[in-house]
């Protein structure tokens, strides 16, 4: 009886359009639950300096933006009145991988499958983005790398979806752009590089000219979100800390540069900055030092420090040009480099327990890490054949489009990275939320080659036949 | 038709997800509150743990009824104990046995004593959390002489 019951469901659901159509991505998602699940258990949650700055929304260092903190009080909140779990940071990251993970895994998926159009393809692009541990190692951390990584595939997603004229794309686009400056303060200038990507690939169309009046609503509508979300965040920060600005970060992040040569500060005769000059002599260079010693002995706001250690900074960085320069090299190197290094404590013990899924992870390290220390295989991988990628689908024009903007984003968070933090502050994390973009792109500009190749070869094959 | 019900399901279930979720926070805020005073507390341990390590220095956390005062030892020029945050309780929470002294240093839990020297403290101490509103609810932290701290 039972199974003349389960027979008809069985075929009903081997018909089923649903499970036909959508089969790539089911196995995909399965795939990445069973082996987060096993991580899972491996996993014990460790915090970075950086981690604790972000565990209070109320109190929130002004250096900080709310996008993580406001998600991990989001997260402490349902955890706090259903009483699941007292192992809070284990919570944490118990969702990072289970719901950020899987989203990201889905983005990369949605993204495949729109450049490439193949289910397979997009099935075996979210298996590697899986088997990437640089990156699904930062689940296990308490940072900001996979909300980002999140917020960015989103904020493409709908992006792209403006230009097929889809009404909740400009609001859900600007919303997710704004939850990812606000997590990541460096892509604040995001949205300017999306428009102006847009803005040149649809500009040389034939119909150019009618650009803003066919998409110009829309963009315009992103563009307002973008702009409130920058400026409430900054009109929060002028009231509550005196500092118009969404962060008060760069100039901490300037300092990593300048304290390779603070001691060539040139002396102009402004008292007060050959003060400040001095005191950051004292500290060693050392940026957070310089702000504790301002902070604590001289009872100065955080505005204040952050004001006089940015005007510091770029005086000592204008007349030392050079010297900045000249640590650009190591900063492209190091945001460049392919290591574990940031989920090192975990690693031995995650490994032990998952051996199989290790030599899988140890295998694409051995392909990757080459890769990245080679300067000649790192321009093919990220120029070059991507340069090549985007000549071939010049014709295509929704697929060229969505290849700029993520190319866009790629180059826009190399050059924001290492201009703005240098080598040795291992910024080889800033890379992190865009790291399965470049593979992506390499991928499927190799895929759409072999395809080529293929279809080619049959057309030659009938053609002799 | 299954497109336009869609558009329609979207907001219907999101705010019937809401009014879920605010039925939930009023039958269970004394809970709520509890468990966020005691998260509250472990992860700002955590933090000063980790400030501990990385800068250096010991803190000290006293657990009085109504706050906890986090000072940190100066180490220059006159070693001192600074005040570096009071922390009041949210609402009506308070720790069943004030008294409590934490010191961190090196990113390890290195003692803790009550104020009033004469409780006999364990291998490990609890420090329970209750509300005033309703007493028979509370919830607590425990330490152990390894220097970790789990809640529980």
């Amino acid at each position: 009886m039972e199974k003349k019951r389960s027979g008809p469901f069985l075929s009903r659901l081997a018909k089923s359009s649903f499970l036909r159509r959508r089969w790539p991505l089911l196995v995909l998602l399965a795939a990445s639950l069973i082996m987060r699940i096993f991580l899972f258990q491996s996993v014990i949650p460790r915090v970075h300096t950086d981690s604790v700055t972000y565990f209070e929304l109320r109190n929130l260092d002004p250096v900080r933006t709310p996008g993580y903190p406001l998600f991990l009080e989001f997260i402490q909140f349902f955890n706090d009145l259903f009483t699941i779990s007292p192992r809070y940071l284990r919570f944490i990251i118990f969702v990072q991988m289970f719901f950020l993970g899987l989203i990201n895994t889905y983005l990369v998926y949605a993204l495949s499958k729109f450049l490439t159009r193949s289910d397979v393809f997009s099935l075996a692009m979210g298996i590697i983005y899986n088997l990437d541990y640089l990156v699904i190692g930062f689940e296990f951390l308490l940072l900001t790398e996979t909300l980002s990584l999140t917020f960015l595939g989103l904020t493409l997603i709908f992006y792209r979806k403006i230009f097929e004229a889809i009404r909740s794309a400009p609001y859900l686009a600007g919303l997710f752009a704004v939850c990812l400056l606000l997590t990541r303060p460096s892509f604040a200038g995001f949205f300017v590089c999306l428009l102006g990507i847009s803005w040149l690939v649809h500009i040389r169309r034939a119909d150019g000219a009618g650009f803003f009046k066919r998409y110009g609503p829309a963009l315009a509508v992103f563009l307002l979100f973008n702009l409130a979300g920058i400026g409430g965040w900054s009109w929060r920060n002028k009231v509550k800390h005196g500092y118009f600005g969404i962060s008060t970060i760069l100039p901490y992040q300037l300092g990593y540069f300048t304290q390779h040569f603070y001691r060539k500060y040139k002396t102009v005769g402004d008292a007060e900055m050959d003060k400040y000059a001095a005191i950051l002599a004292e500290e060693k260079g050392w940026p957070f030092e310089f702000r504790r010693h301002l902070a604590e002995e001289m009872n100065m706001t955080e505005a204040q420090i952050s004001k006089i250690f940015l005007r510091l900074n770029l005086k000592i960085i204008k007349d030392n040009f050079g010297d900045y320069l000249s640590l650009l090299p190591k900063a492209a190197s190091s945001y460049y480099k392919y290591s574990w290094d940031w989920t090192a404590p975990q690693n031995k013990r995650i490994f032990r327990r998952n051996p199989i899924m290790a030599r899988l992870l140890r295998l694409f390290f051995r392909l990757y890490a080459p890769i990245f220390k080679n300067t000649v295989a790192l321009l093919f991988f990220v120029l070059i054949i991507p340069a090549a990628f985007l000549i071939a689908t010049r014709k295509n024009k929704p697929v060229f489009h969505l290849l700029c903007l993520i190319e866009g984003t790629i180059h826009y968070n190399f050059l924001i990275c290492v201009f703005l933090t240098p080598g040795g502050i291992n910024n080889l994390r800033y890379r992190v939320p865009v790291e399965p973009f470049i593979l992506l792109v390499f991928y499927s500009a190799l895929f759409m080659l072999g395809r080529f190749l293929f279809r080619a070869a049959q057309g030659k094959r009938r053609t002799q036949a | 038709m299954g497109s336009s019900l869609a558009k329609k399901a979207w907001p219907a279930g999101l705010l019937l997800l809401a009014a879920l979720i605010a039925l939930a926070y009023g039958l269970r805020k004394d809970t709520y509150l509890l468990n966020k005073n005691v998260r509250l507390v472990f992860l700002r341990i955590v933090k000063y743990k980790e400030y501990s390590l990385h800068r250096g220095l010991t803190y000290r956390l006293r657990f009085n009824r109504d706050d906890y005062r986090v000072t940190v030892r100066e180490p220059r020029p006159n070693p001192s104990w600074r005040v570096v945050a009071v922390h009041p309780y949210e609402d009506s929470v308070e720790p069943e046995t004030p008294g409590l002294i934490l010191t961190i240093h090196g990113g390890k839990l290195v003692s803790y004593q009550f104020e009033d020297k004469s409780k006999i403290l364990r291998s490990s101490v609890m420090l329970y959390f209750h509300s005033r509103d309703k007493p028979s609810l509370r919830r607590g932290i425990m330490f152990s002489e390894s220097g970790e701290w789990r809640a529980l």
